[in-house]
């Protein structure tokens, strides 16, 4: 009688292999359950375990990129520190300048008795994981709900770009949604005279808006939030306009390249 | 694929994931899809705010190769 063994073999090894995968995805559906029941539960967890990771890392680059400068020559070391001297310089007047209008505007607005908004008290936060590191176009910062922040806090670089709007809390970390997730709309005003639309996120710090056609825009025109604080939102890169089509499409671009930043604010008051 | 999650950008994760399911049967790569989404999910508003995206892709993923590897025959499965 012929042994069948081999055949045996590979059939349990089938069989064994169809359990082992059932019961991975078995293990793996409970998990996804807990995590929508408890939302913050195994996310939590997640994020206690990676942050020394990413700060590690982030300690570990800056080390090596400051090292780096060691190995270039003196003198285009002192070549790039005038040049950064020189734009120093620039920046600080365009600054000044830029502080004469804010006292205008703040001037303006109380001539027309428009409320001022308060001070707004913010937390600084560095960026541990960028919008690269995953397909949803989220951050995650290193201030949480033990530096004050709440959900939906407005999250801003450099003072005065919006980017998104704080999602999950915990303890010393945070998820920011960034306005450009996909499928997000935001409504903003866009140009000097501020016309309404809805701008759609289509991931990477990209909007899209549908617009009335001979409305005025230009590319380059700035796209603010409908309050009266003077914060940008996006800059029109693109505008694209079918003859037959009574609407225009307009393309927006945060002006700052969402996977390069390093530090953002987080309003806590707003 | 740990250090992938965390460190690199989400499309070498998916081929680290690809690479893994090449050479063994890597049902481990379902948890670090679960691990990946924990991590970064935000609800997807274009998908009735579905939050598990890594992990569906991993799933499908991992099916693929099975059914796949069945009709290879380098594989024998």
């Amino acid at each position: 009688m012929m042994s069948n063994y081999l055949l045996h073999h590979k059939e349990k090894g089938k069989h064994l292999f169809t359990k082992a995968f059932v019961g991975v995805l078995l293990v793996a559906l409970i998990l996804a359950l807990v995590q929508i029941v408890f939302p913050k539960s195994l996310s939590g967890v997640s994020n206690f375990v990676s942050a020394p990771f990413w700060k590690s890392k982030n300690f570990a680059v800056s080390k090596i990129v400051n090292s780096a400068g060691l190995l270039r020559s003196k003198k285009a070391l002192i070549e790039a520190n005038n040049d950064l001297k020189a734009q120093i310089e620039s920046n600080d007047l365009v600054l000044l300048s830029l502080d004469l209008f804010k006292e205008e505007n703040i001037r303006l607005k109380e001539l027309f008795d428009r409320q001022i908004p308060d001070t707004e008290d913010s937390v600084l936060g560095v960026v541990l994981a960028r919008p690269s590191a995953s397909m949803y176009d989220t951050l995650i910062i290193d201030v949480g709900s033990g530096s004050g922040v709440r959900k939906d806090n407005y999250v801003y670089i450099a003072g005065d770009i919006f980017i998104g709007k704080i999602d999950e809390i915990y303890k010393k970390t945070s998820l920011v949604r960034l306005f450009s997730s996909p499928g997000e709309v935001t409504q903003v005003g866009v140009g000097l005279e501020s016309i309404s639309a809805n701008a759609e996120g289509i991931g990477g710090g990209n909007f899209i808006a549908k617009l009335p056609r001979g409305i005025g825009i230009e590319e380059g025109d700035i796209v603010t939030m409908p309050d009266v604080s003077l914060k940008v939102f996006a800059v029109v890169e693109e505008i694209d306009a079918d003859p037959s089509d009574p609407f225009l499409t307009a393309l927006f671009k945060n002006p700052v390249n969402i996977n390069d930043i390093k530090w953002v604010q987080v309003i806590t008051n707003r | 694929m740990f250090g992938s999650l965390l460190f690199l950008p989400w499309w070498f994760t998916v081929i680290a994931a690809i690479a893994f399911l090449a050479y063994f049967n890597a049902y481990e790569i379902l948890f670090w899809g679960l691990f990946g989404d924990f991590l970064y999910s935000a609800s997807v508003t274009e998908f009735f705010n579905f939050q598990f995206i890594f992990v569906s892709l991993f799933t499908l993923l991992f099916i693929g190769a099975y059914f796949l590897k069945k009709r290879l025959i380098f594989y024998n499965v």
